[in-house]
């Protein structure tokens, strides 16, 4: 157990080394000289020049990636090139925006994705499968931009049951401001016993949420349905069904533990994915999170941002891949042994 | 008193072009308390034949498509899914071909055999424990408290076979259809085994469906035996009298094909089992018969013969005195 967590650890490890050489080189051979972007448009060329040298960009690609790396082992990501700030804190204060979005969705899309998945692989071809193949086929090709503005103007416009954007309600920042601990406002609303905070920020979560969790939705429900299909069809499983044990506790109680550590590979994809992916619903729900933030970077290509946010992602999906196998390793003892 | 009597069982599998027949059997009993040995090379339609009492086929595609399947006087062909359920495990238990296969390798093999019993017995906690363990230990496995956590991998296959048996008998079963508990172990636990489910019909007055395509294995333990090909019964009689006497060609060569101490390996029939579906008319052996004449082609032979032993070829008494 203890090897195979290590092996898991250094695995982590070498697909970080490699993302940090990878997004080091992209963002040195990108046009457009950041030295200049750093001392803005109206400098003089000497103080481009001068620059250069504060900002290391004159040394050798390789020391600089030397220097690039000592920075990380420190946790220092560099000082962004528009604001001159550190990056480290710029990501620090969007982050949490994003997570309890992404995390908000992704725990949204297994509460349902999982049980319709299998519901459908219960009885293929029945009314649940039916459902569930038309959702999950709608759920990962609709726009993200054209489902939120779907939702919008359904539960804003029409049915004013749910806030158009934000992330509070005006009146709660003027009247019960929620102190910042975590980040997540609703958890930290929460920890203060700020009800009234609380459930505005809840309620303004909900759209979001629903629009990011429609495509790992889709993917869940599919994901469940087939690998779900694939158990039922196993000896251990008929074995149950011929001693008269009940379906739903077949397929709840036993086949689902079979068919989740694929399902749990896919969903520590699909969060990794959604995360690098909030942009557009964080614009359209004006919600203050690091897919503007990336944006924005990208745009003017403020390199140390862009490698920042890039390798906290990296960082995300090693830590999650390595919960995941961690799991898996868990509910299958074989793969201990492995 | 008959406890199972099946007549005019008809499996079928669902394609393409339209249901094809599996088995078709003539009739099959099993009286209460006794231990049938269905023999049969593979494909003959064995285990579909036991699975057809619960009605839980390998796949969807298969179904009962006609037929009576009575147990205890009560027919389950007419039975929806609903009521078998109250048969499945209760009245009938079943144990699998495959040890390997047929337990839950992420879970500890104690968990679903607690299940059952607080399905069928509505033992739950302790309880279940205590019964669970005492089931294990009259499978004969060793250390039964323990093993209730282990999980199938650390199991050898003679131990995981004990635990399926342990879970068809959990809920007292009138009847344990038994799939080749034998074939996939080694010839002593083979042995073993069969003494141990022998015990068990003795002790519980249980009846045994035992499914396997050797007829060596039940020569010593089996009362009786039936004899299967292309999806039906071809020979059927007590034990001795149907291995010594053969009134079926096929049964003739399947005892010729039994391997025989310091003989080896095992002698195999020529030609191949031909597929029920394919019979138009006719003996379902001809093609392979030594003694097939030209009205064996024409004429489907029932199965009949004197008294209990019976055979369903028309030249019976020509092979018995061969
Ligand atoms: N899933 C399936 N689809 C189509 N045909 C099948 C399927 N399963 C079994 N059959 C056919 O049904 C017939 C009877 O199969 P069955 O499994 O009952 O034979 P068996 O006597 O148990 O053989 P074995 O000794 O190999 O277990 C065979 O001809 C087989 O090819
Ligand atoms: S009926 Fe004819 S073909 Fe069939 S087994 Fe008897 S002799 Fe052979
Ligand atoms: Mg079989």
């Amino acid at each position: 157990m203890l090897h195979f967590f290590v092996r898991r650890v250094l695995l982590g490890v070498l697909v970080l080394i490699g993302l940090s050489v990878l997004t080091f080189i992209i963002t040195r051979v990108a046009p457009g000289d950041p030295a200049a972007l750093w001392v803005g448009p109206r400098a003089s060329v000497a103080q481009i020049e001068r620059a250069t040298v504060t900002l290391g960009l004159n040394r050798p690609l390789p020391v600089q990636y030397a220097i690039y790396m000592d920075d990380l082992a420190h946790g220092n990501l560099g000082l962004s090139i528009e604001t001159h700030r550190p990056v480290s804190s710029e990501i620090a204060s969007y982050l949490p925006a994003s997570l309890e979005l992404v995390v908000s969705g992704i725990v949204i899309a297994i509460l349902l994705g999982l049980p319709l998945g299998v519901l459908a692989a219960m009885r293929p071809g029945g009314v649940f499968d039916a459902v569930a193949r038309l959702l999950a086929v709608l759920s990962v090709s609709v726009p993200t931009f054209w489902l939120a503005f779907l939702l919008q103007i359904v539960f804003f416009k029409d049915l004013g049951l749910l806030p158009l954007a934000g992330r509070v309600s005006n009146l709660v920042i003027a009247l019960d401001p929620i102190t910042r601990i975590t980040g997540f406002m609703t958890v930290d609303s929460l920890l203060q016993g700020n009800w009234v905070a609380f459930f505005s920020a809840l309620r303004h979560l909900v759209l979001p949420a629903v629009t990011i969790a429609a495509y790992p939705f889709g993917l869940i429900v599919r994901m469940v349905r087939a690998s779900l299909l694939d158990v039922i069809a196993l000896d251990h499983v008929r074995l149950l069904r011929a001693l008269g044990q009940k379906r739903y506790t077949i397929a709840f109680r036993y086949a689902l533990k079979n068919a989740l550590p694929p399902t749990l590979t896919v969903i520590a994809l699909t969060f990794a994915y959604s995360l690098t992916g909030t942009f557009l619903v964080e614009s359209v729900f004006n919600w203050p999170g690091l897919g503007n933030y990336t944006a924005q970077a990208v745009i003017t290509n403020n390199y140390p941002a862009v490698m920042g946010v890039t390798i906290v992602i990296g960082v995300i999906y090693v830590v999650l891949n390595l919960v995941v196998d961690l799991v898996i390793a868990g509910i299958d003892p074989r793969v201990r042994y492995v | 008193m008959a406890l199972l009597s099946m007549r005019g069982v008809h499996v079928v599998v669902d394609t393409a072009e339209g249901p094809r027949t599996l088995v078709r059997l003539s009739e099959l009993e099993l009286a209460e308390g006794e231990m049938l040995g269905l023999v049969g090379e593979t494909g003959s339609g064995k285990t579909l034949t036991g699975l057809a009492v619960t009605r839980v086929f390998p796949t969807p595609s298969i179904r009962l498509q006609g037929g009576s399947i009575e147990l205890g006087g009560r027919d389950l062909a007419g039975l929806g899914e609903r009521e078998l359920l109250a048969v499945r495990g209760r009245e009938v238990g079943v144990v699998f071909q495959d040890p390997n296969a047929s337990l839950n390798p992420v879970f500890p093999v104690g968990r679903p055999l607690m299940d059952l019993l607080g399905l069928h017995r509505s033992l739950r906690g302790q309880a279940a424990v205590a019964e669970a363990v005492r089931l294990f230990q009259r499978v004969e496995l060793p250390d039964a408290a323990a093993l209730l956590s282990r999980y199938p991998h650390e199991l050898s296959g003679g131990q995981r076979q004990r635990v399926m048996i342990a879970m068809a008998i959990a809920a007292g079963p009138k009847l344990l259809v038994a799939d080749e508990p034998t074939t996939a172990l080694d010839v002593t636990v083979q042995a073993e085994l069969l003494r141990l489910l022998d015990d068990l019909r003795r002790e519980a007055g249980m009846s045994v469906l035992f499914i396997t395509h050797n007829l060596g294995v039940v020569a010593h333990m089996v009362e009786r035996v039936a004899i299967m090909y292309a999806g039906d019964v071809v020979e059927t009689g007590p034990t001795r009298a149907v291995l010594k006497e053969p009134r079926h060609p096929y049964t003739r060569l399947l005892l010729e094909a039994v391997p025989r101490q310091g003989q080896g390996r095992l002698k195999a029939i020529a030609g191949t089992a031909v597929p029920r579906s394919e019979i138009a008319q006719g003996c379902a052996f001809a093609s392979r018969c030594p003694f097939a004449q030209d009205r064996c082609r024409a004429i489907e032979p029932a199965l009949e013969g004197p008294g209990v032993h019976r055979a369903a070829c028309l030249r019976q008494e020509e092979v018995l005195h061969v």
